[in-house]
């Protein structure tokens, strides 16, 4: 029996607004979505993002990191977004130099079944380097903070 | 006794009230419902016939116009719309499995391989002492944070 046209219509804008996986907006709604969006495509950084892939032993939903160089400008902007994004987040590990935070793990409260995590370092030598990482996984955090930090 | 109607003469009020009474019993024969037929047809029969007249489908009922251009307009954009959003969902499912890239100084690179390379290379600059990953790790557990704090003041007493 074939249903009413305007039920199909209807039926097919609600799929429509989920049809959008969380997944695919899940890191939009934090600031430092906006690192990746201004910088990502720049020169000197390098940006990588993977999904629904297994990286050493563990899977994760979403791996999404970016390496910036030699940008205090882009680094201060980071923290920045950061600190925006602490809001109910646990802090696993800061480091201070200077006044200025040089590492800071945070572990966000969970989307779903994914555990998400920030990870940022910046380090100091002949060139500045800042990396940022967001991560999301059905793995346990710690489990995965452990493989993601061994040194190599 | 029943009088012989010639097949193609029209018959009389009086004779149609016989084939009917006849056609309820159910006892006409085809030839005599025919003329049954015709004689309904006619305009301007008296009322009494009016039940047998709608029976037989003589009536001018005034039939709504369908609209026929308007349902196969809006069969065919539902059918359009379905058509639309399947291929919107299908696309954002292909999108979002193929989400594998690393940009490099602005230009993109989609081999999973490189992806993962470059991946487990950005890791490498937050790689810790295994002291500091052990700390890291179980600063994850509330229960031993508040335990190690609390033990600040039982030691101090």
């Amino acid at each position: 029996m074939l249903m009413k046209p305007n039920k199909i219509i209807y039926l097919l804008l609600l799929a429509m607004t989920f049809a959008g996986s969380p997944r695919l907006f899940a890191q939009k709604d934090l600031h430092i979505s906006q690192v990746f969006e201004q910088y990502g495509k720049r020169k000197g950084t390098v940006m990588v993002e993977l999904t629904n892939e297994a990286l050493g032993s563990y899977n994760f939903s979403l791996f999404k990191s970016i390496i910036i160089r030699n940008d205090p400008a882009a680094a201060k902007f980071t923290r920045n977004c950061i600190s925006r994004d602490e809001q109910g987040a646990k802090k696993i590990k800061q480091v201070v130099a200077n006044g200025v935070p040089t590492s800071i793990y945070l572990q966000l409260p969970r989307k779903g079944k994914d555990n998400r995590l920030i990870l940022y370092n910046e380090s100091a030598g002949n060139e500045t380097r800042m990396t940022l990482i967001y991560i999301e996984t059905e793995s346990d955090s710690e489990d995965v903070l452990k493989v993601l930090l061994k040194k190599k | 006794m029943l009088k012989i109607i010639p097949k193609n003469k029209t018959i009389r009020a009086q004779e149609a009230d016989l084939l009917i009474e006849k056609y309820y019993e159910g006892m006409t024969t085809r030839a005599e419902e025919k003329q049954l037929h015709h004689f309904l047809k006619q305009e301007n029969l008296p009322e009494r016939f009016a039940p047998e007249r709608a029976m037989f489908g003589y009536f001018d009922s005034k039939k709504q116009k369908p609209v026929s251009v308007m349902i196969p307009l809006i069969r065919w954009t539902s059918v359009a719309a379905a058509i639309i959003g399947i291929l919107f969902v299908t696309r954002l499912a292909i999108n979002e499995k193929q989400s594998n890239y690393v940009v490099i100084n602005g230009h993109k690179y989609t081999d999973t391989q490189v992806v993962k390379e470059q991946a487990l290379a950005s890791l490498e600059t937050l790689s810790a002492s295994s002291d500091e990953v052990e700390k890291c790790a179980k600063d994850l557990n509330d229960e031993d944070l508040i335990a190690s704090q609390l033990q600040i003041f039982s030691e101090n007493d």
